[in-house]
């Protein structure tokens, strides 16, 4: 029997089960066979990444009509304002800095199709982490460059960049920053 | 981004450090923003930071369902096939 989503061979595991064209379908037509026609569904998707793929994958038209998607907040990452993620990408460009960035930020299209990656393919130096506290340990290491971090967040990671400022000022790490 | 999960601390490392363990993974994270932590303790913890102590039996409550969550992902997804027009 062919599986409907996951494979057992491992480099394709999470390519081709999504893209079975039948099951899409055929799970299509189960939910419009499920619903009860008399309702209204009203389901909100939270994060942005959810959005951009349903609307890349046209998911809206596969649905009944009374079901309608609400399209929620995403978090800070995919709604960032993308003059924001540009001024930071001018900034990785400048050979004296050093570009800190949670790894989540680093695919985000900006304008003209850049992302931080590509600038750090074309030889930017962007640097992931996981936690902020690792630019501390980032700006001692090289204390000749500019290290800055992109704080991007909400309330979960607003109170590790504040954190952050505080001990920079505390160690006298004179090269950190935070846009 | 949006990923917080219970771990437990294992040990106080000193200068608000400590070290933490979910899933048999031990990690360094900065208790500097939570005030009392002990060995024992569950905190959340988000990009390196505890944010939040958690009552025990919560963190095992949501713990366990991580363990189910992930037992369920292990499953072939062909529960709906039987029913596919």
């Amino acid at each position: 029997m062919r599986s409907l989503g996951i494979s057992k061979d491992p480099p394709m595991r999470y390519v081709r089960g999504f893209r079975d064209g039948p099951a899409a379908a055929g799970l299509s037509a189960l939910i419009a066979a499920e619903i009860d026609p008399r309702r209204e569904y009203h389901l909100m998707e939270f994060c942005g990444g959810h959005t951009h793929a349903i609307f890349r994958y046209g998911v809206e038209d596969l649905l009944p009509d009374n079901i309608r998607l609400v399209h929620g907040p995403g978090c800070p990452v995919c709604v960032l304002a993308v003059p924001r993620l540009d001024a930071a990408i001018e900034l990785a460009r400048r050979p004296e800095v050093i570009l800190v960035s949670y790894g989540d930020m680093l695919r985000v299209p900006a304008s003209r199709r850049r992302s931080l990656l590509k600038a750090r393919a074309l030889g930017a130096d962007v640097r992931m982490v996981y936690s902020a506290f690792e630019s501390l340990e980032i700006a001692a290491a090289n204390p000749a460059r500019q290290v800055v971090f992109f704080a991007i967040g909400f309330e979960t990671t607003t109170p590790a960049t504040a954190h952050i400022i505080r001990e920079a000022q505390r160690l006298d790490l004179a090269n950190l920053s935070v846009y | 981004m949006c990923l917080a999960i219970p771990v437990r601390v294992v040990a106080l490392l000193g200068d608000q450090w400590a070290e933490t363990e979910v899933g048999g993974i031990r990690n360094r994270v900065s208790t500097a923003l939570i005030d009392q932590v002990a060995p024992g303790d569950y905190v959340i913890v988000h990009a390196g930071y505890a944010i939040a102590r958690l009552d025990v039996q919560e963190a095992e409550k949501s713990l366990a369902l991580f363990d189910e969550i992930a037992r369920h992902l292990e499953r072939p997804t062909d529960a709906l096939r039987s029913r596919l027009p």
